[in-house]
């Protein structure tokens, strides 16, 4: 195998992680490496990827939803497997294709479908301008004003969960099947592949220099890109994880597995369990994190927990099977009947005051995915019967 | 060298007389030590003592009622724990390895940046006459001869870092483990490799009991291998990078993790967890009869048949402990201390003159100590400026 000292001495050259995809009118004027795509902080609004930021916060602090939410458009789409939206589009991915759409009216702007490449996987993830989509073949970079092809990179088994972006923003972190890898985006290189004992299953999460891998069979990983994917240690989880770990504070991981419960992992001790949600959960997806509360939407409702303790400061509503977008203050969530609700994010200042509702939005449907990005909110539904939707408030 | 059923059978016997009146301190409730080869070093040759991780000796081969400075030299920061053997006093420090003379502490010859290259030693181990260091360098296992420092043999394992040692002295061998997981059983005269394992993780620590190597990795595994072949008996994971193992005749192994817990895993249960103990140490335990040392936050005594507390002391770092004889060394941030290995008199954890001397020192001590030649042996980290890493050799006053 190649040194990993070299590799290491090579390393320290390396600065802030990169931009989350800033990119005005889709990449016009993608600036990556202003802000850090692993820390929730940064000042655009957009929802570049599955979790908003490699740290899967699922968290955009400056990001507002209409207080008042009236509907700007619904479009009939294909069934998709990821939302994102960055710039002046939503990007909506299916097996078959990448479809953006104009995020102000809905109107389609392109279609990228998979040449080769066997079938997308990912939601796409938009970094330093470009799109990036996995397929059965490896990594499409597509172009995000025309949906053109840009290139491409082979990999072992493909790249089927959403990658993320390594350090200085100067690489992505895929997986596909039991293949971990590094892909330099300079001279899109592959740095390094690592195997894992079980297929990887959940988005990846990166952020202060470690990789975390959600694998079948509850596994969780952690690797470290500086050494050449090293694998540092591996975690047996009580159930099938839900969605990529969510990094926050104390750099811990929030996992939901469906055990029900949601559980907090700590890389300094190798991957220990911290503690276990007190309730039951019941989710279906990612959480969101942010400042000292991790949320959760299930079948039995939002819960704010401790991300300390695991405590829950707060539960409301039920019936929902849509990962929760937290922009700003405000936790919106899809429920099973077709609706938008937004909660109060804050613990509030007396007990039973978080988690009030502010609105509830009736589209129709199942809403299934959210995303907030420009001062809007697109939701993507799964309705039992008929063709899904897109829609959009503001 | 007599054989391992012999050096158990005298073991009992033996022991009262080696210890005099502080055999008859530990026996009441404390029955043997076995671990040590050969049975009455006045050394300290591996990093934890001996094979099975103890930091103990039962000879009191260190000060018992108070310390003065033997002598303190300036050195790199320390990057593992000393040991001691033949009049020689070696240090793993950031600049390399030090070999001093443990009465003076006149370097007598040094492994560092320029001959040959870089280094950083991870461990540093003696056995008869060769020193054994383990680093990140190529080849990253030297054996030295300990009076000269001349080389002897170098292995270069599959990965680029040796990052544990430990030798069993009774068959010898040297193990050998690396950044990649690998385990290696060596020939400790030739470097010629007997078989080769793997575990998970980078491995930090070994501890040779009854039937098993135990091997602790930075992934919070703890591995039990045949040590004469490496074949796997057990694997158990930890929550967190395992800090400290050790073993005992009749018990687990006991390891500990940073921030705790620390736990005794049966061998006989396939690891499975005897009791568990929110208490945690850094470096290594020190182990005597039933008492388990550990040092974080406080020095704090388990009793091994359950894991309750029997006594509580002073605050202390990350600093390995050792014992010897009836002496516990622990260190805070600032000072080295001695205290009575039954805690004092009291009930519980109040106690009354559990401490028996306190030293001060320049730089916060690190890795942990070793004992030896009336001296405890030890480095400190300094800090910027104003306070310097140092090595330290503390005699009886």
């Amino acid at each position: 195998m190649p040194s990993r000292r070299r590799y290491l001495a090579a390393l320290g050259t390396a600065g802030s992680v990169g931009g989350a995809g800033c990119l005005g009118t889709l990449g016009v004027d993608g600036n990556g490496g202003d802000d850090e795509a692993t820390g929730p902080a940064s000042d655009d609004t957009d929802w570049p990827t599955v979790g908003r930021d490699s740290r899967r916060s699922s968290h955009a602090p400056d990001a507002r939803v209409p207080a008042d939410p009236a509907e700007a458009w619904s479009v009939e789409v294909s069934r998709h497997v990821g939302l994102a939206a960055a710039g002046d589009a939503v990007l909506l991915a299916s097996w078959d294709g990448v479809t953006a759409l104009d995020a102000a009216t809905g109107d389609r702007l392109w279609r990228a479908a998979p040449a080769d490449d066997g079938t997308f996987h990912t939601v796409p993830t938009v970094h330093d301008g470009t799109v990036y989509v996995g397929s059965d073949r490896g990594l499409v970079t597509l172009d995000p004003r025309t949906g053109e092809r840009r290139w491409a990179v082979d990999l072992p088994e493909g790249v089927l969960v959403p990658p993320a972006v390594g350090y200085d923003g100067e690489s992505l972190l895929v997986a596909g099947g039991h293949t971990v890898a590094e892909v330099e985006l300079a001279d899109r290189s592959v740095r390094w592949t690592t195997e894992v004992a079980m297929p990887v299953s959940q988005p990846l999460t990166y952020f202060d220099g470690s990789l975390f891998v959600g694998a079948e069979g509850g596994e969780l990983y952690g690797l470290t890109p500086a050494a050449e994917g090293h694998l540092s240690w591996r975690q047996k989880l009580p159930g099938r994880l839900f969605g990529a770990p969510a990094a926050g504070p104390n750099d811990w991981l929030y996992v939901d597995t469906n055990d029900g419960y949601v559980h907090a992992v700590s890389p300094n001790r190798a991957g220990g369990v911290v503690w276990s949600s007190a309730e039951r959960a019941a989710s279906s997806g990612t959480l969101a994190v942010a400042h000292t509360t991790a949320y959760v939407a299930g079948a039995g409702g939002v819960m704010a927990l401790d991300a300390y303790d695991g405590t829950t400061r707060w539960r409301a509503g039920e019936g929902f099977f849509c990962p929760p977008v937290l922009a700003g203050e405000t936790l919106c969530v899809g429920d099973e009947r077709g609706g938008v609700v937004a909660f109060d994010a804050s613990n509030g200042t007396l007990a039973g005051v978080g988690g009030r509702q502010r609105w509830r939005h009736q589209h129709g449907g199942r809403v299934r995915r959210l995303v907030a990005a420009g001062g809007r909110l697109f939701g993507a539904t799964e309705p039992a019967e008929g063709e899904p939707t897109l829609f959009a408030l503001e | 060298m007599p054989s391992r059923r012999q050096v158990l059978a005298g073991a009992g016997v033996a022991g009262a007389g080696w210890l005099g009146w502080n055999w008859s301190q530990l026996s009441a409730t404390d029955t043997y030590y076995d671990g040590q080869d050969p049975p009455d070093t006045e050394w300290w040759p591996q990093p934890r003592f001996d094979r099975m991780g103890t930091c103990f000796n039962p000879r009191q081969v260190g000060p018992r009622e108070g310390v003065r400075e033997r002598w303190s030299v300036d050195v790199g920061g320390p990057s593992a724990r000393p040991v001691v053997a033949d009049g020689t006093a070696y240090f793993p420090t950031a600049g390399g390895l030090l070999a001093l003379d443990a009465r003076s502490g006149e370097e007598r010859w040094r492994v560092d940046r320029d001959q040959p290259r870089s280094m950083w030693p991870y461990d540093a181990v003696f056995h008869d006459g060769l020193l054994y260091v383990a680093s990140g360098d190529d080849p990253s296992l030297l054996a030295l001869d300990a009076e000269s420092g001349d080389r002897e043999w170098t292995f270069h394992p599959d990965s680029f870092s040796v990052t544990a040692l430990l030798v069993d002295p009774r068959r010898p061998t040297l193990f050998a483990g690396d950044y990649e997981g690998n385990v290696y059983g060596l020939d400790p005269a030739t470097g010629e490799v007997r078989w080769e394992s793997e575990v998970f993780g980078v491995v930090t620590q070994f501890a040779l009991g009854i039937p098993g190597l135990a091997v602790g990795t930075e992934a919070g595994e703890v591995h039990a291998l045949y040590p004469d072949d490496g074949r796997h008996l057990w694997r158990r994971k930890l929550p967190g990078r395992v800090r400290a193992l050790a073993t005992a005749n009749g018990r687990g192994v006991f390891a500990g993790v940073f921030g705790g817990p620390t736990v005794e895993l049966d061998t006989s249960r396939a690891g499975g967890t005897t009791w568990r103990s929110d208490r945690w140490t850094s470096d290594s335990f020190a182990l005597a009869g039933n008492t388990l040392f550990t040092t974080g936050g406080r020095l704090t005594a388990l009793d091994v048949r359950g894991g309750d507390r029997r006594w509580t002391g002073g605050r202390t770092t990350q600093c390995g402990p050792a014992m010897a004889g009836d002496t516990v060394y622990a260190a805070s941030e600032t000072d080295v201390s001695g205290y009575a290995f039954r805690g004092g008199v009291g009930v519980g954890p109040l106690r009354v003159g559990a401490k028996r001397w306190s030293h001060p020192v320049e730089g916060r001590p690190e890795q942990g100590f070793a004992v030896a030649d009336d001296a405890l042996f030890f480095m400190t980290e300094g800090g910027g400026e104003e306070t310097r890493s140092k090595a330290y050799a503390l005699e009886s006053a």
